[in-house]
């Protein structure tokens, strides 16, 4: 059994087909970049994964589980593009209550550990409002892995952060030992963080496969890694 | 460190002030009960007037659809492990807790109607018909919008009835003469309304497919090419009528917020106008005085009060901002407001003048000419006092409309209501006070429009609130 079950999968609003008949698996532990221009279907697809909406068609797993019921979701951690923290609230209370909400075992110690790794000691008693956006991602991430999930679904996980506590959190996640589908269109993100990628396009799968046969395919055709997934874009 | 699903809720969306409104508004409502118990006063002629502020309000909740969502429930508590009967009652119970507000302020009216035996179940009652409206409200937030406005009319028209006849079957039969009807009527329905939210939770992602519907495409468009910006403001304000914006959700961008061409409002003050005239002629003149009231109240007070509120949660003021002095900008936007506000009244106006000209009533003279004179006034008083009470770009802080926060100042914004309609008000029934009025509302309105002061400070609170 996969942790993550992705198959035929449909999904349009209105008039828009954001979803064609999507398929892919990702093994337990394994992690994957899932890239894809813009309005290609990826942060569709992990809304789907993370239970936020149903598809219309087609069967989802994740760890086994309808990604809507609890169990999945106690497994799960969910990063969306442009998380927004409750503003009103400090760092401290926001990490308090959705930890609280996850049943997060030694809530104290886990949130005195997640400010010191994400450097926000300073701000624990902050309003999220007052806060960059650079914090406010950072506050994101650690909601998103306060309870320590076994399946992480991050959605553009690096925005807004700089270079230096880009390379703590990639090596954080490195060592969480969980599978990880992570949504981006900057192939230098899935290089440092993932081992596979999907290239999706107007919502079907157009490639699978390893990072490094990009690479080399890269090297073969004498183009950048990103000029080889753009013409593979292009193709599909 | 005890940290609940109900005080999240709460914590997120009501600020600490508003919470003591609420409670200011209990013990007042009780205090109201308590001195008022002893004493007969009924007073069948106030009923329209009461169910008619009753219903506005009702109104207000419904269409708002009562339950405040955030973006941060999306990314975060949704997808947490709770079960959905949780989320759902936790929501539920959080909105009924913030629009007890209105039921208890609503008892400070009691006293007019009721026989004293009955004040205190009519008291209980006006929470009754709160909860009826919050949970309609969650239930109808499944169906379209424009179904749901015709759903919410049907209701309000019930709400509306028993103060024209002698109706008892209604939720608010209890405060126009039926208090027995009305308080089982208020009691099974609320319960069963009440019951059926609790018992049928909504699956998560009902609420986000409700929060995500209807964001389909344009059908007009408006083209501001060959426009100057001041020419591009009064374009937009005089074609469209509320505001269209945009909200990017991951990199996709959803367009927001009421868009609805001048010519459907203009439409649909028309058919208001030819119902409003055609009432005079039908209703016996002893009785006018009500619909003169309703019209003066929101007419004059509460439509144009509102659309000048509320047009800051729905400008990209701040990219304008970055494009026109802040007192080019603010004066034109505020003079293009006033203008479509006017042309959307325009049908009563005239409506009013051939009323003055078929009954030959002065106060349909007056009613037209407090119109001209004070809707555009009390518009320009709501655009200034948003941008200072509430400057906050709903849009641009992540929130989604129409969630926001109450807070108290919300509360004090909507407060203006009531000394602004108490003049409009008086000004029907005392003889030159709409001359008056009008000259005074009008110079205010200049004054704030002419103040460079005010102008710079506005751009000040609206800037310091959104990009800091």
């Amino acid at each position: 059994m996969s942790c993550i079950e992705f198959h035929e999968v449909q999904k349009s609003f209105g008039s828009k087909k954001a979803l064609d008949g999507l398929s892919f698996d990702v093994e337990c532990q394994e992690s994957v970049a899932l890239i894809g221009p813009n309005g290609a279907g990826k942060s569709t697809t992990l809304k789907i994964l993370a239970g936020l909406i149903k598809p219309d068609s087609g069967e989802v797993k994740i760890g086994g589980f309808d990604p809507d019921s609890i169990e999945a979701k106690r497994i799960m951690g969910y990063l969306p593009e442009d998380a927004s923290p409750y503003l009103t609230l400090s760092v401290k209370e926001n990490l308090e209550y959705i930890g609280a909400l996850r049943k997060t075992d030694g809530l104290e110690q886990k949130v005195e550990f997640l400010l010191n790794i994400m450097e926000l000691n300073e701000y624990r008693n902050s309003r999220v409002s007052t806060l960059s956006r650079g914090n406010r991602q950072k506050l994101s991430i650690a909601l998103a892995i306060i309870h320590d999930p076994k399946i992480m679904l991050l959605d553009e996980p690096l925005n807004y952060l700089d270079i230096p506590t880009q390379e703590r959190i990639i090596k954080y996640f490195k060592g969480m030992n969980a599978t990880f589908l992570v949504s981006t269109h900057i192939m230098s993100i899935a290089e440092r963080f993932t081992k596979s990628a999907l290239i999706i396009n107007n919502g079907r799968l157009v490639w699978s496969g390893q990072i490094d046969e990009l690479k080399e395919m890269s090297r073969q055709e004498d183009m950048t890694v990103e000029g080889v997934i753009s013409k593979i874009m292009g193709e599909s | 460190m005890r940290r609940s699903l109900f005080s999240l809720i709460l914590r997120t969306r009501v600020s600490s002030s508003f919470i003591a409104l609420i409670i200011i508004f209990l013990l007042l409502a009780v205090f109201t009960i308590a001195i008022s118990a002893p004493h007969a006063r009924p007073i069948r002629a106030e009923y329209p007037v009461f169910l008619g502020i009753l219903s506005f309000i009702s109104l207000i909740v419904m269409v708002g659809s009562a339950l405040i969502f955030k973006k941060s429930d999306f990314d975060f508590l949704f997808t947490s492990p709770i079960p959905a009967s949780s989320l759902s009652l936790n929501f539920f119970l959080a909105a009924l807790v913030i629009n007890s507000m209105y039921a208890f302020f609503l008892v400070y009216f009691l006293p007019m109607l009721e026989y004293p035996v009955f004040i205190i179940p009519a008291a209980i009652d006006l929470w009754f018909v709160m909860a009826i409206n919050v949970s309609l409200a969650a239930i109808l937030r499944s169906i379209s919008i424009r179904r749901r406005l015709l759903i919410i009319a049907i209701v309000l028209v019930w709400y509306l009835v028993p103060g024209f006849f002698s109706f008892p079957i209604s939720p608010t039969s209890a405060f126009a003469g039926y208090p027995i009807y009305g308080t089982v009527i208020d009691a099974a329905v609320s319960l069963s309304l009440v019951s059926y939210n609790v018992l049928r939770p909504p699956r998560i992602a009902y609420y986000y497919r409700s929060l995500t519907a209807g964001t389909a495409t344009i059908r007009r468009s408006i083209s501001f090419a060959g426009s100057t910006p001041i020419g591009a403001i009064y374009r937009f304000n005089l074609k469209m009528v509320g505001g269209a914006s945009t909200l990017r959700i991951g990199n996709v961008s959803k367009n927001y917020a009421g868009r609805l061409n001048m010519g459907v409002a203009v439409w649909v003050s028309m058919a208001v106008a030819v119902l409003y005239g055609v009432a005079f002629i039908f209703i016996p003149e002893a009785e006018r005085s009500i619909i003169e009231i309703y019209y003066i109240l929101y007419g004059v007070a509460i439509y144009p009060l509102m659309r000048g509120i509320n047009w800051i949660q729905t400008e990209r003021i701040w990219l304008a901002l970055m494009s026109l002095p802040a007192t080019t900008y603010f004066r034109h936007m505020a003079l293009a407001k006033v203008i479509s506000t006017l042309i959307t009244l325009l049908p009563l106006i005239i409506v009013n003048f051939i009323l003055f000209a078929v009954f030959r009533d002065r106060i349909f003279l007056e009613m037209s000419v407090m119109t001209l004179a004070l809707s555009p006034s009390v518009l320009i008083f709501g655009f200034y006092l948003a941008g200072f009470v509430n400057p906050y770009q709903i849009i641009d802080i992540g929130e989604l409309p129409p969630s926001s926060r109450y807070s108290g100042r919300n509360f004090v914004a909507g407060l203006t209501i009531a000394p602004v309609a108490a003049i409009a008000v008086l000004s029907i029934f005392i003889p030159g006070l709409y001359l008056y009025a009008s000259i005074a509302f009008i110079a205010v309105a200049m004054i704030l429009i002419a103040l460079p002061n005010i102008q710079d400070s506005l751009k000040n609170s609206i800037l310091s609130h959104n990009l800091l």
